[in-house]
C-alpha cells in the first residue's frame, strides 16, 4: 500500500510539464522496441509451427498486430510505472520520467494501439487470436504492472505469462484453435522468464531496491534467488524437451533443445554456486542473462524450422 | 495539523509567486512562453516538431490504408 501510494506522488512532483509536444521518437520509445523483437520472433515461430499455411499478407498482418499489441502493452506499462522508472538508472531516461512527454499522451497512445491491434487482428485472421491478444495486453498492463509488480516478489513468475502468449496468438491466427504444441511453447517462455529476469535483477538489485520494487533478490535475498533460478532452469529444461518427447517435433529440435538446455542448466549451476554479494563479481549471472536471450531465439528457431522440414 | 501548515505555506508561496514578476520573466525566458504567446524561437521549434509528427502520422496512415486494402483483396479471394 505504501509502495503503491508513495511513488505516484513522487512522479507527479518529479515529472516536469514539457513545453513542446513529444517527438514521434518518444512515442516509438514507449513501445519498448527491444522487447518487441523477442515477441515478434516467438509469435512468428508459433505461426510457422502451425500445421496449415496462411496467406503471406495475413501472416504479415498477424505479426504486425502482435508487435503493435506488444508496443501498446509497453506504452501502458510505462504510463503506470513512470514513478518507479524515474528512480532507476536503467529507465530514468525514458520519455515520461525524463519529462519529454505528458502522461495522458502515453495513455491515449497505449489504448489507441491496443484497440487498433486487436480489431485489425480479428478482422484479418480470427477473433480467437484477437481475444488472446487483448487478454495478453490486459494481463501485462493491469495484472502484472498494476497488481503484481509492486505487490509480490513472485511478480515475474505470474507476469511472465504475458510475454508467453505471442506463440499461442501466432498459432491461433493460422489455425483458429489452440492445441498442445502452442501451449508447450507458452510453458517454455513462462518457465524461462523467472531465471532470465532474476539473473538480471541480481546484478541490478540496487536499482530495484531504490524504486521499492519487491524483486526476489530485494525481498528474499541473493541466495534464495539463486536457488530459485536453478530450480526454474531444471523445470524449464524438462518442458523444453517435452515437444520432442511427445513426437510433436523431430530430432533437429530434440537435439537443439537438449544441448541448449544442458548449457542453460550448467550456467544456472554456476549461478547457484556463486556466493558473491558484489555486483561486479556476478559474471555467472551476467552470462546466464545473456545466454538466456540466445537460448530462446535458437530454441524457437529450431522448433519452427523442425516443424517446416518435418515430413 | 501538519497538512494545514503545509497548505498555508503552499498558499503563501503561490501568492508570492504571483506578486513577484521575476519568476514569470524567468519562466518566459526558460520556456519561451509568456501569457499564452510563444516566442519566435519556441514557435519555430514547436512547428518543426508538429511537422515531423504529422509527416510520420501521414506515412503510417498511408501504410494502414494500403494494408487494409491488401487484407480486403485477400479476404474477398482476389489474391
Amino acid at each position: 500500500m505504501t509502495i503503491q501510494g508513495t511513488p505516484t506522488k513522487l512522479a507527479n512532483a518529479a515529472t516536469p510539464a514539457p513545453a513542446l509536444p513529444a517527438e514521434w521518437r518518444d512515442f516509438y520509445a514507449l513501445t519498448k522496441p527491444r522487447v518487441m523483437t523477442l515477441v515478434v520472433f516467438t509469435a512468428l515461430c508459433g505461426l510457422l509451427a502451425a500445421p496449415v499455411a496462411i496467406h503471406p499478407i495475413l501472416a504479415f498482418t498477424a505479426i504486425l498486430c502482435i508487435a503493435i499489441g506488444a508496443g501498446a502493452s509497453g506504452a501502458l506499462n510505462q504510463y503506470f510505472e513512470s514513478d518507479i522508472d524515474a528512480m532507476m538508472k536503467r529507465t530514468k531516461s525514458r520519455p515520461l520520467p525524463a519529462g519529454r512527454m505528458e502522461r495522458p499522451a502515453a495513455l491515449q497512445f497505449g489504448i489507441g494501439l491496443s484497440g487498433f491491434s486487436v480489431v485489425t487482428l480479428g478482422l484479418a485472421t480470427n477473433w480467437l487470436a484477437a481475444a488472446i491478444l487483448a487478454f495478453s495486453i490486459f494481463f501485462y498492463a493491469v495484472v502484472y504492472t498494476i497488481w503484481l509488480k509492486r505487490a509480490t516478489p513472485q511478480n515475474i513468475v505470474i507476469g511472465g505469462a504475458a510475454g508467453a502468449f505471442p506463440p499461442i496468438i501466432g498459432w491461433a491466427a493460422v489455425t483458429g484453435d489452440v492445441t498442445l504444441l502452442p501451449i508447450l511453447m507458452f510453458l517454455i517462455i513462462f518457465l524461462w522468464t523467472p531465471p532470465h529476469f532474476w539473473a538480471l535483477a541480481l546484478f541490478v538489485e540496487t536499482d530495484y531496491a531504490n524504486a521499492g520494487v519487491p524483486m526476489m533478490p530485494v525481498v528474499r535475498g541473493k541466495r534464495a534467488t539463486r536457488v530459485q533460478i536453478f530450480w526454474y532452469s531444471i523445470v524449464m529444461t524438462v518442458s523444453a524437451v517435452v515437444p520432442w518427447a511427445l513426437g510433436l517435433t523431430g530430432p533437429l529440435y530434440g537435439l537443439t533443445a537438449s544441448v541448449l538446455s544442458a548449457i542453460f542448466v550448467g550456467l544456472s549451476l554456476r549461478v547457484l554456486y556463486n556466493s558473491s554479494e558484489d555486483t561486479t563479481l556476478m559474471k555467472p549471472e551476467k552470462q546466464l542473462f545473456r545466454f538466456s536471450i540466445l537460448y530462446l531465439f535458437i530454441l524457437f528457431g529450431a522448433l519452427a524450422t523442425d516443424r517446416i522440414v518435418m515430413p | 495539523m501538519s497538512d494545514q501548515n503545509e497548505a498555508t505555506s503552499l498558499g503563501q508561496s503561490e501568492t508570492e509567486h504571483r506578486l513577484d514578476p521575476a519568476p514569470r520573466d524567468m519562466f518566459a525566458q526558460h520556456e519561451g512562453q509568456l501569457d499564452g504567446f510563444l516566442s519566435a524561437e519556441a514557435s519555430t521549434a514547436m512547428r518543426a516538431r508538429q511537422k515531423s509528427r504529422a509527416q510520420v502520422m501521414g506515412v503510417l496512415l498511408g501504410a494502414a490504408a494500403l494494408l487494409f486494402f491488401a487484407i480486403t483483396i485477400v479476404k474477398t479471394g482476389g489474391m
